[in-house]
Formats: C-alpha cells, structure tokens, sequence
C-alpha cells in the first residue's frame, strides 16, 4: 500500500461523467406501458414459458400447490426420509432425476399441508421456506414406515415421459429450491427464508443451459419488529443429477464464488461463470495480512470416490479475508454434466427393464463379501447382499447424498428394505452372462484397458441425442452425428480447439480421427472389460462409431456414452458424455460374426493392459 | 447527478409499493443506474422492468423506505446477469462471433466519458459496483452497504481499490493532461 490515496482528480472525472452519462438516459416513451404489462402478466407468463397452456393450467395449479406445501425437497438435509404419495393415496412416482426429494412429501391431507404452511411460512407459489431447527423434523425411521414404495415401472415410466416432454413438472424448480437450503446449511446459514424469485427457465432461449436457472433471496427471518435483512441472492441451475450455483455472494456471511476459469485467474473473472463444485478440500488462505489459516471447503455435491480432486486451485481474488471461499478444482472420471458422482442416471428407476439390479463391482474377497444393506444412508449395517445377486429392485425414493456416495433405497432379493450404494449396482441386463468380473470401485481397474475420459468436463452440451440407442444399430439416425457434435463441443469448451480432431487426440487418447476413421492406440477392451463397461455405462445412451481396421480385418468401435436429460421441447434439455471406452474386436472383414478369426491377418489378441495412467493418456498428434 | 428520483428518500408508507409510485420515484434513476453496466438501453430496461416485476410480485416484506435498496440490489444484479450470461454464451457458442473491439480500443469510442465508463465496467464487480453507487447514485456507505448487503468496511475497501485501479487505467490521460474530447484514437 505505497501509493497515495488521493484520489481527487479520478473522483472528479469519474463524477462528470456519471452526470453526463446519466443526461444521455431516458426510459423509453411507453416505459411505463410494458412495464404495467409485465407485472399484469407476470403470472400467466410464468406458466406459459413453463410450457402450460390453458389445457394444463389445472395441473399447473395442482402443481403448485404441492409445492407450496412442501412436495419440495428436503433431501440433502434430511436424515431419513418417507416415501412420497399422491393424494390419492397411491405411491407417486417421483420424478426419478430428482436427487434432492422431500422426505415430507407423504404428507397428503389438507390439514397436514397447512400446518407445514403455518411453520414453514410458505407464501405463495414460489413458496418462502424457512430451514433452520425447526424445520427438520424428519425422523431417520421413514424407511421403515413406509416399506410399500416398491417401484412401479409403470407409474415412473409415465411421470418420466411427463417429464422428458417438458411439461415442467414441479421436481425442476423444486430442485433447485432444495439446492439453495442444501448450499446455506452447509454454508453454516440458518434461521433464514429462502425465496424463489424467479428465473426459472425464464428465457425464450432453448439453447442456452444458464437460462434454467432460478434466483433466491436469502433473508433472515422477520423478528418481532418486522424487520428482515436480504443475505444474500443465489442462483442456481440444475445441471446433471446435481445442481450448480451460478452466484452467490455475502460479506455478511463471508463467502463469495468465483468462476471456474483454466489458467490463472484475473479480476475479470469477478463476473461469475458456474462453478462446478465436487470436493471437499482444505486450504491455506493468506489474506491481505499474510495471515496464513486454513479453511474447510465443503462440497455442495460430495464427490464419489471414483473422483479424484485435483489440481485444487484456490482463487484468492477478491475472496481475501472470506472465512469461507470456495475452490476450483479439476476432477477425472465420467461426468454427469457437472455432478459427477454417478454415471447411472436415475431417471431409469423402475421402468420395465431397468427395475431389477445386480450387485457387481466388489471384489470377492472383500470382508464383508457382499453390499451392505444399510438402515438408512452410510447407516447402520442391517443386512447384506451377496456379489452377483440379482434382482435388487429400487424403491421410488429418491437417492440420497451420504459419506460421499449416493444411496439408493433397494429391496434386496430377500425382501429386506433398506439403503445400499448405488455404485455397486448395475442393471441386471448389462451383463451378457453370468460371470461377474470382480470388479474395483475405480473403473480404471474395472475395465482393465482402455478407457478414455474427457479430463476436465465441466459442461453440459443443450443438444438433442435421440433415445436409447442400440449400440449394435448405430448408423441410422441422427445419433452419431449429434454425439460428435458433443465431442466437438467438448473440446471447444474444453481448451477452445476447433472441430478438426485436436481435442479428441487430446482428451480421448484417439491418434487421429475423420467422420470416417478412427485410428485408437495399441491396446483395446477384451470381452470381459468390456461387459464391465457395459455395466458400468448400463443403460446409458451410448453411440457406437466403428471403423475397419485395414490390417487385421477387425472392426473398432469407439463408444461413447451419453446422458441426456430434460425435455427437448422444454427448452431444458442436455446432454454430457460421460465416457468413452475403445475397443477393437478381431472381426473378419466381410464375415461380420463376432469373435471370428480373421483370414486376413493377424487375430488381434486380447490381453488386459495396464490401465494407463490418465495423467499421461495425452497423445500428442501427429 | 439526480434522476427523476430527486434523491429524497422514498415515503416509507405502503403505497410506495404501488406502480405508479415505485415508477415515478425510482424508474428513471434505476435504467440510468443499469445502464451504467450494460451498454444497450433496451437491456438496462429490460433489467429494471424485471427488478420492478420481482419487487411487486415477489411477496417481500420490505421494511417500509427500503423498497430503493431491494431495487437497486436487484437491478445490479441483473445487469451482472446480464453480463455473465453474455459471457457464458459466448463461452458455450463457439460459433458466436467474439465481442468485438471495445470502443475505446478501436478508436470509436472518442469520448472522455465513454472512456471513463468503460473504465469503471472494467472493474470488478464489487468494486464497480461500489463506484456507481458512490459517484453516480451518491449515497452513503451505509445506503451502499445495504443496498450491496455488505459490511461498511467492506464498502470502503472495494472503494478504495476501485479508485485506484481506476486511476491506473486513467493514469495515462491524468499524466498527459486533460485531452480533448475524442482522447486517443
């Protein structure tokens, strides 16, 4: 601080031409007009950029009112939780992306939903809910009380489609509203009203992920006078299975974003870009007094343990002297969007050949041989499933955060009820046959070969990718070239390189690659890793893009799996690769069967190759 | 530097809350104060509306008289949205064409209050923030850290780091003397 602080001329000029500025402005002459319109229409609005017409208005307000009155979730702050119910009685089906339900959305009478009201100080559609002590009354023994939410694959499968055709269904906004009281509490905010003010897939655009966002207010709560004070405003955006705060800010509360940026940070990126936040992380700050301390940075997602954090970068800008700031950090592994914690996206809950699981991905020898069922999330151990066991059917619950890892609640193949990890489960179609490989928790060893992950994904493509595609009939439709065209994009976002095949050399270990070749490095899947990745992915889009070796008449397929989400209407939809896994299968040219020798040449043999190390998976082009 | 607002502090009774009384009172300044981030009038508009929009639908309970400080809060932060959405567009758009130049640096720009401006856009956002809100709006460190919802020391600090970064970018012109209206090319 050698400079002199005086400052007397810039004040001035600054002064002259903030008045001469302000002289050149005026509103416009119908300023008032439009603006009497758009609070007259703000009401109808909303619901028209939702998508309702007059025909789904009744839904809408059925909607609404649920809620209002807490259908809400509550779910990252909750200990237990309860299966959610219509009104009618019926388990509802919840809408499976949903990771963040309220467990106090059973509640189904009018009197249980004006109670909530009067103590949660709900106030319209938009709903102002307090959290803090006094709204955490769910009990850890919901689980129990509730033990007839077995999945119905119908019922989701219907509110899933409701969903995917952008009807707006109550679970996005409810989303985010869960994601703002999740990010205060553990921001160590309590005792304060978080309303929604909007924002809510509030723009005309269909293309621009950052429009689904939805701002709040934070206040504290109005004390006997009346008075409340603004904390702070959030925005937030679901991305993923997650969410992502966009903004936030409060030197009240002494914490402060900044953008997620590569490269050294400058002070232009006080303007906010989305941050992706998925470790937990302890730091050494020095501040303006080169007072070294260290803080916690708490993850809003915890990541799962296939994440490796790395490359934590603290961003000191602007955040000196925040008892709390938040980190940047680089993560490896397939990516749901910005969420990376589960590459099976839950929206396949209890749909017709999707509600069965098997236990896969523990290794034999494991003490506990088998999947620990849990009373509730990273709970008390209350039974186990053993590895291979098939048939575990998920309940439509929710997922929960715990420990790191997401819970599913199951019911194993006994009957027994409780919560299990999600990550050693797969689909019981994804395997071809019964042989389960014992599998790592990191699917680097699972696959035991090539698998090639984007290194840094922090974005999620808006683009449409089509439905479920059979990897086995590909080259039809617009899947493959949709599928690029997130690969593209990948590498745009990524380090900015064009179209021309940079970023897949790059970030996918790909030598080089057209439209119509692929050229992979030595090394490649053998049959069991590449069962591994399909339980692994199962379920997930996946496009299949295979070329013809020349030299051993095999085929080689890159595969490359996507998750897409939203409605494509609705303007909320995106989708993200969440890995890509090569293989090069010894096929005879012109012969087309599986497995065959090549007359040709060389049969390609299969060893397991080292995993690489994905530090090093760069290969440089040509 | 007065809108339409005469920087009387707003009535603190409930009618204040109406239209018509929250237009005449405060809509002039508040697209003067957006306006001041983003470049377009439309837009600066179009943020202000939405603050109105949010202020009269949003169910706040306001501590009468404060009904200025959520406006300007709202309006600042949608004209930060509106810029970082920008961003995040260009970022995710490839194929939209970059901003061009600013004007100071093309040499359309040829104003010393254009310069200025751009200077105080340059800014963090705090900072920026800060700057408009002392010099433009004229209000007191308490009213600015209200209407920031930031501590008063806080409000002096980025002040104090805005001035002097602005008189770094300024430096130039304060050395070389006052230059004709149009400045560098």
């Amino acid at each position: 601080m050698t400079e002199p602080n005086n400052f007397s001329g810039v004040e001035r000029r600054i002064t002259e031409a903030f008045r001469s500025h302000a002289d050149s402005v005026q509103p416009s002459p119908d300023a008032y007009a439009r603006l009497a319109r758009a609070v007259n229409a703000k009401d109808a609005g909303v619901l028209e950029r939702w998508g309702f017409g007059s025909y789904f208005r009744p839904v809408a307000f059925v909607a609404a009112v649920l809620v209002a009155f807490g259908l809400g979730g509550y779910m990252l702050s909750s200990q237990g939780m309860q299966a959610v119910e219509s009104a009618n009685g019926a388990p509802a089906a919840v809408d499976p992306t949903d990771v963040l339900e309220d467990p106090d959305a059973g509640s189904s009478s009018a009197e249980a939903q004006a109670d909530d009201e009067s103590q949660s100080g709900v106030s319209g559609s938009l709903g102002v809910r307090p959290i803090g002590p006094e709204g955490d009354n769910r009990g850890a023994e919901a689980l129990r009380q509730t033990p007839s939410t077995v999945a119905s694959g119908e019922r989701v499968e219907s509110e899933t489609e409701r969903y995917m055709e952008g009807l707006a269904y109550s679970p996005v906004g409810k989303t985010r509203l869960d994601a703002a009281e999740k990010f205060l509490e553990l921001l160590g905010v309590t005792d304060v009203d978080v309303i929604e003010t909007g924002g809510a897939a509030n723009s005309d655009s269909d293309s621009d992920a950052d429009d689904v966002s939805s701002s709040f207010l934070v206040r504290t709560r109005a004390g006997e006078g009346g008075d409340s004070v603004i904390i702070t405003t959030l925005s937030i955006a679901p991305i993923g299975e997650g969410f992502v705060v966009d903004e936030a800010r409060s030197d009240e509360y002494n914490f402060e974003f900044v953008g997620a940026v590569e490269g050294e940070l400058t002070e232009e990126d006080d303007i906010f870009d989305p941050i992706n936040i998925i470790a937990a992380t302890d730091v050494e700050l020095t501040d303006d007094d080169t007072r070294p301390r260290t803080v916690t940075l708490v993850p809003v997602i915890p990541p799962s343990p296939r994440f490796v954090a790395e490359d934590s970068r603290v961003v000191d800008h602007d955040t000196v002297g925040a008892s709390r700031v938040w980190v940047v950090v680089g993560a490896e592994g397939p990516l749901v969007g910005r969420s990376p914690f589960s590459a099976k996206p839950a929206y396949f809950v209890g749909s017709d050949d999707r509600s069965e699981y098997t236990v896969f991905g523990l290794a034999p020898d494991d003490d506990d041989g088998g999947l620990v069922l849990r009373a509730e999330p990273n709970g008390e151990p209350i039974g186990l499933i053993r590895l291979g066991a098939t048939g575990v059917k998920r309940l439509t619950i929710a997922p929960r955060l715990a420990g790191d890892r997401v819970w599913w609640a199951v019911t194993a193949p006994d009957g027994a009820q409780g919560w299990v990890a999600s990550e050693y489960l797969a689909p019981n179609d994804a395997f071809d046959d019964a042989a389960l490989v014992a599998l790592g928790s990191d699917l680097r060893d699972a696959l035991s070969g090539q698998l090639l992950i984007p290194r840094v994904t922090t974005f999620a493509y808006p683009v449409y990718v089509g439905p479920i595609t059979d990897p086995q009939q590909v080259k039809r439709g617009l899947e493959m070239p949709m599928a690029w065209s997130v690969v593209r994009g990948l590498g745009q976002q990524t380090d900015g390189s064009d179209d021309s095949g940079d970023s897949m050399v790059r970030y996918f270990g790909i030598d080089r690659w057209t439209d119509g070749e692929i050229v992979v490095p030595d090394g490649y899947l053998d049959p069991a890793a590449r069962r591994s990745a399909n339980a692994y992915f199962g379920g997930l889009p996946s496009i299949a893009i295979e070329t013809v070796n020349p030299d051993t008449g095999g085929r080689e397929r890159v595969h490359i799996f996507v998750s897409h989400r939203g409605g494509h209407d609705s303007g909320l939809a995106h989708t993200a690769i969440v890995g890509i896994v090569l293989e090069r299968e010894p096929i005879n040219k012109g012969v087309g069967g599986r497995g065959e020798p090549n007359p040709n040449g060389p049969v390609v043999t299969t060893p397991r190759p080292k995993p690489p190390d994905r530090t090093t998976v760069k290969p440089e082009p040509d | 530097v007065e809108g339409s607002e005469g920087g009387a502090t707003p009535d603190a009774d409930a009618s204040s809350l109406s239209l018509p009384s929250l237009y005449d009172t405060h809509y002039t300044r508040m697209v003067r104060l957006a306006s001041m981030y983003v470049d377009h009038q439309e837009s600066a508009e179009e943020v202000v509306q939405d603050a109105f929009v949010k202020l009269l639908k949003g169910n706040y309970n306001i501590k009468p008289g404060s009904e200025a400080a959520y406006l300007r809060r709202m309006v600042l932060n949608g004209a930060h949205s509106t810029l970082r959405k920008r961003r995040v567009r260009r970022r995710h758009s490839p194929q939209e064409p970059e901003p061009v130049a600013s004007a100071e640096e093309s040499g359309v720009c040829r104003s010393e209050r254009d310069r200025i401006l751009n200077a105080v856009r340059q800014l963090p956002k705090k900072q920026a923030a800060v700057i408009v809100l002392r010099y433009y709006l004229d209000l007191s460190e308490a009213e600015i850290a209200e209407s920031l919802g930031m501590a008063r020391g806080s409000v002096k600090s980025h002040a104090h780091r805005g001035l002097r970064k602005l008189q770094q970018i300024l430096g130039d012109d304060e050395r070389t003397g006052d230059l004709p209206a149009g400045g560098r090319p």
